[in-house]
């Protein structure tokens, strides 16, 4: 479970990337967070896995409180960053284990998981090989593989479909949905709309710092009494005047 | 042209030719810059020096004979010489490897535009090279053998057309090869072997100057006479433009050197027009498909999985990847790892080149009264201590621990790991890194000074401690100022002023230790206590403090 409560961050003191915003991920749920380019996603996940300290408010994890117990926050998570380009000149063999010591895999269950996840995304037959070496999917892969090696509570994951091959694609949906199922949490950004769509139990739509919606799709269709796409109802959302835009704030459920 | 210009300009500013501090911050920015442009000024001031020094040297063996002008001859050759060796380093580099090759080949560009735009950017490398190595001793020859004013004039024309035939050889040369072979397509394999061949060039270069001190009289000078033959016989034949440069320098009329930089600007100008035809027909076959990595695709058998999965403590773990990092990214071997070895090797080459020295210095070194443990015994210690705090202060691993994680340095963040702990494991790095090179300096020390066997025991007892201190030392300043926005490797820890700070701990406690000892006029007991408690309390002081700042500062980064 992910709460966010009354968050701020800006930059340099002047632009607000992100104003006050509450947000609660329950266990159980797929979470989309949506916007446009420089809404205000990743600044919200990076305060959310520690990378950024909140000016204002406080975030906790599973119950932990990130500010006050920072280490044992960061261990109820697993995280994908937007950029795969981690250790280029490590092997990617060398890169799991390295992500499995320092999340304390115990060794017996490592090797296990290490072979289980790169055989279901086809990464077997290159993690003797430099990530240098690899594609952009083949890295976005290793990072979703290092990030779940110590099978977290909550999944945070920063646009993982990026770069994904249609096959790795639909075995990381197939994942969230059974790690979500097993009563945990699965937070996620994403520019793919049908996959949001498709996937989230709920959404949180997001522009210029603040929460623009949050609930369900359906819920959104009957805010708008529409049974347009959320694509549409999306475009809607985030071209409205900022002013009429911050009284939809909250959840609409 | 216009394209040309435009591109050079770009290139110029990215490769930081113009902009020496990547930082956003002006503070630091400003910091970055000064102390960048003072410590390239000592190092051309120097080295500018040295060869002006060798250049009066030989001046004054040569000229009784009247032989002088064979001084202009050797520095013309063997400038030609180094222009093209570094040269092909330099065109593989820029115009193969370089990170906006990728960038610059979509564009609507032609290849003269870009080779055009590269290769001003390589003499620009170039020049400063030559200004460094022709400029003194032209100065010197004309002042001794005083030239009129028109003599400096050619030399200026020299200084600014000398480079570009050996540069363009170089690039014809290498946009051959790359076409035709798959040498020097491996970026990293390449830029390992030419940093290593640069370095043996540079302790061949030293040794050579080392050997020199051994001949004396006539001998030198039949050397000297002898040596410059042949360099310019082979300068001259493979570049013919020295033959006109060394002409116009020693011509004795201003009209005969006037005709010789003429004839040197025609050659110049169609050895570049041909540089860039061939350019035109090769260079885009040759670059294309480069960045493609290639992988062997090596699967990894259950076992090597099972066995690899042993649970191993975070400090470890941390330390293994940055040391393989550290190894495996050329321009962090080059100059954080080496680092550690080329001290013992710089201080192994005058011994060695010396001859009979060797068993001089043995003797000398040996009858040194260590057993007794007085003075002397006291002041040899603070000496090795001394030399570990430089070794370990100039390998730059610590005070270049942040900024080497450039934009990944939010991987820190994440990590369920302590700060302190995190840092402590760069400071491991970089003090394990300092070990090696402090141990090889030890075995040498140890054949000379063959000590008794406690003596032995008190060296490597104080080691640690004073190794610890000084890499640790080096980790305030990249906490304080990382350089994190960074494009290429160099940036991170060759532009990084926070490497020339990071010397400044260790070297003052260097000093602060030796002049205690000398000073204080300590015998081996105290010096002994000294040099092992003061580096230690350093080390609990410094533990404190980075517990209480690793938090603050790293959050900072954003």
């Amino acid at each position: 479970m992910i709460v966010l409560n009354q968050v701020s961050k800006s930059y340099g003191g002047k632009i607000k990337a992100v104003d006050q915003i509450d947000l609660t991920v329950e266990n159980g749920e797929i979470f989309g967070f949506l916007g446009p380019n420089g809404a205000g996603k990743t600044t919200t996940i990076k305060m959310i896995t520690g990378i950024l300290t909140p000016d204002s408010g406080a975030i906790t994890l599973n119950g932990i409180d990130l500010g006050k117990d920072p280490l044992q926050a960061k261990k109820t998570f697993g995280y994908v960053p937007d950029d795969p380009n981690v250790f280029p000149r490590l092997k990617a063999m060398e890169y799991l284990q390295f992500m499995g010591n320092l999340y304390n895999v115990p060794s017996e269950l490592r090797a296990g998981r290490i072979e289980e996840m790169a055989a279901r995304f086809e990464l077997k037959d290159a993690l003797g090989d430099r990530i240098q070496s690899f594609s952009h999917g083949m890295r976005q892969k290793l990072m979703i593989i290092g990030a779940l090696l110590h099978h977290p509570d909550v999944w945070i994951l920063d646009e993982p479909m990026t770069g994904l091959d249609p096959r790795s694609s639909y075995q990381l949906k197939e994942m969230m949905r059974q790690h979500a199922d097993s009563g945990r949490t699965v937070f996620f950004s994403t520019h793919v709309l049908d996959v949001a769509e498709r996937v989230c139990d709920r959404v949180a739509v997001i522009d210029r710092g603040k929460i623009l919606f949050c609930g369900t799709i359906a819920a959104m269709r009957n805010h708008f009494q529409s049974s347009d796409s959320l694509e549409s109802m999306f475009l809607e959302l985030v071209d409205r005047d900022p002013e009429k835009a911050a009284g939809l704030d909250g959840d609409l459920e | 042209m216009r394209h040309v210009f435009l591109l050079t300009w770009t290139m110029m500013r990215g490769n930081g030719l113009m902009n020496l501090s990547g930082d956003n911050r002006k503070k630091r920015k400003l910091l970055g810059k000064v102390g960048n442009t003072i410590l390239m000024l000592l190092v051309a001031v120097y080295f500018g020096g040295l060869v002006a020094a060798g250049a009066h040297f030989i001046y004054g063996l040569l000229a009784p004979a009247g032989l002088q002008d064979l001084l202009i001859s050797l520095f013309v050759s063997a400038t030609v010489l180094m222009v093209f060796f570094f040269g092909v380093l330099y065109v593989i580099s820029i115009f193969y490897h370089s990170s906006d090759v990728e960038k610059l080949l979509p564009l609507p560009l032609t290849p003269e535009s870009i080779i055009g735009a590269k290769l001003i950017v390589t003499a620009v490398y170039e020049y400063v090279f030559v200004t460094l190595m022709i400029l003194p001793p032209l100065i010197v020859y004309g002042v001794l053998d005083r030239q009129p004013w028109t003599f400096y004039l050619i030399s200026l024309l020299v200084l600014l057309l000398l480079p570009l035939i050996p540069l363009c050889t170089a690039a014809v040369l290498v946009m051959l090869i790359m076409r035709l072979t798959p040498v020097a397509r491996n970026k990293d394999r390449f830029s390992m072997v030419s940093g290593l061949l640069s370095m043996v060039v540079a302790i061949g270069i030293m040794y050579g100057m080392q050997s020199l001190g051994s001949f004396f009289g006539d001998a030198l000078t039949r050397m000297i006479q002898t040596g410059s033959d042949r360099l310019a016989s082979v300068a001259a034949s493979v570049f013919p433009g020295t033959r006109f440069a060394v002409a116009a320098l020693t011509s004795p009329s201003a009209g005969a050197a006037l005709l010789q930089i003429l004839l040197l600007i025609l050659l110049t100008a169609a050895i570049l027009v041909l540089t860039l035809g061939v350019a035109r027909l090769v260079y885009f076959k040759g670059v294309i498909g480069l960045s493609a990595s290639t992988a062997r695709r090596r699967a990894v058998t259950t076992d090597t999985v099972r066995r690899s999965s042993r649970q191993q403590s975070s400090i470890i773990v941390l330390m293994r990847k940055d040391l393989l990092i550290l190894i495996r990214t050329p321009i962090f071997f080059m100059n954080n790892v080496l680092m550690n070895l080329i001290w013992p090797v710089f201080f192994l080459v005058p011994l060695i080149s010396t001859g009979d020295g060797l068993a001089d210095i043995r003797q000398m070194a040996q009858s040194l009264d260590l057993a007794g443990g007085g003075r002397t015994a006291a002041i040899v210690l603070a000496v090795c201590v001394a030399a570990a705090c430089f070794i370990t202060g100039t390998n730059g691993i610590s005070s270049s621990a942040l900024s080497r994680e450039g934009k990944l340095i939010y991987f820190m963040k994440y990590l369920p790991v302590s700060y302190t702990r995190q840092l402590w494991a760069k400071v491991l790095t970089g003090a394990a890194m300092g070990m090696v090179g402090v141990l090889l300096l030890f075995l040498i020390a140890l054949f000379f000074l063959r000590p008794v066997w406690w003596y032995t025991l008190l060296l490597l007892a104080v080691l640690p401690g004073t190794i610890l201190v000084s890499s640790l030392s080096g980790i305030y300043f990249d906490l304080l100022w990382p350089k994190l926005n960074w494009d290429n490797e160099q940036k991170a820890v060759k532009q990084n002023v926070n490497v020339l700070f990071g010397m400044l701990v260790p070297i003052l406690l260097a000093g602060l230790m030796l002049g205690l000892v000398i000073g204080l006029e300590l015998t081996l007991m105290p010096a002994a206590l000294l040099t092992l408690l003061l580096p230690w309390l350093l080390v609990l002081v410094g533990h404190q403090l980075l517990r209480k700042v690793a938090r603050p500062l790293l959050e900072q980064i954003q």
